[in-house]
């Protein structure tokens, strides 16, 4: 369908059973982690998530789909693949590098900058809307920031 | 401004309501060795799967 640079399949496992990574890695090119057993596995718990669940997140980073797919023997069902497809053609075309916006090619403090500047002038520009809602404000600054420290 | 932006960001925490970074352990991924998770493809659609490697 033409569709594998707009969509990533992330499989999240516990360390505690990493001896049965392969089952997972054997020479596919989804990204695989393991979450820390030893610390009771923060992600899992974090996420609510059971074995076999799935969790979907459209292009902004929002859960839009959360299912336990133990029952799900015959494959994607059709109309969670309809949903992906549909998710995917949602992405605006020309989206711009989330928090470049100087446009340098590097998302840093003086866009951060550039960014209180815009907010201060009450103007409007699509690399500082961060998370997509159309307007630029001090949301945006703090997912911009998050952006930078990496968190 | 600044600096009292940050310290709300420092509140706040991520913009991502579910959000994780983990080495990617499978050998035939581009991100290898690397952390990932999903603020790494924002605008992309992820797909999360959770499961016990079997």
């Amino acid at each position: 369908m033409g569709y594998g640079d707009d969509v990533k399949l992330v499989g999240v496992g516990k360390d505690q059973h990493i001896n049965a990574l392969s089952n997972w890695t054997n020479g596919n090119d989804a990204s695989v982690v393991a979450d820390d057993s030893s610390s009771g596995n923060p992600i899992w718990t974090q996420w609510g998530a059971g074995q076999r669940e799935l969790f979907i997140m459209d292009h902004t980073g929002a859960i839009v789909f959360e299912e336990n797919i133990t029952s799900w023997s015959g494959g994607v069902p059709t109309d969670v693949k309809n949903q992906i497809v549909g998710l995917i053609e949602d992405i605006p075309s020309d989206e711009p590098l989330f928090g470049d916006v100087n446009g340098d090619g590097a998302v840093n403090v003086v866009d951060v900058v550039q960014t209180v500047s815009i907010i201060l002038d009450d103007d409007y520009l699509a690399s500082a809307d961060i998370n997509s809602d159309g307007v630029v404000n001090v949301v945006d600054v703090v997912g911009l920031v998050n952006i930078i420290v990496g968190t | 401004m600044i600096s009292i932006l940050v310290a709300l960001s420092m509140c706040i925490g991520s913009v991502f309501a579910q959000d994780y970074a983990l080495e990617d352990l499978n050998d035939t991924s581009e991100f290898f060795g690397e952390l990932v998770g999903p603020e790494d493809f924002s605008g992309q659609v992820t797909l999360h799967y959770f499961g016990h490697f079997s």
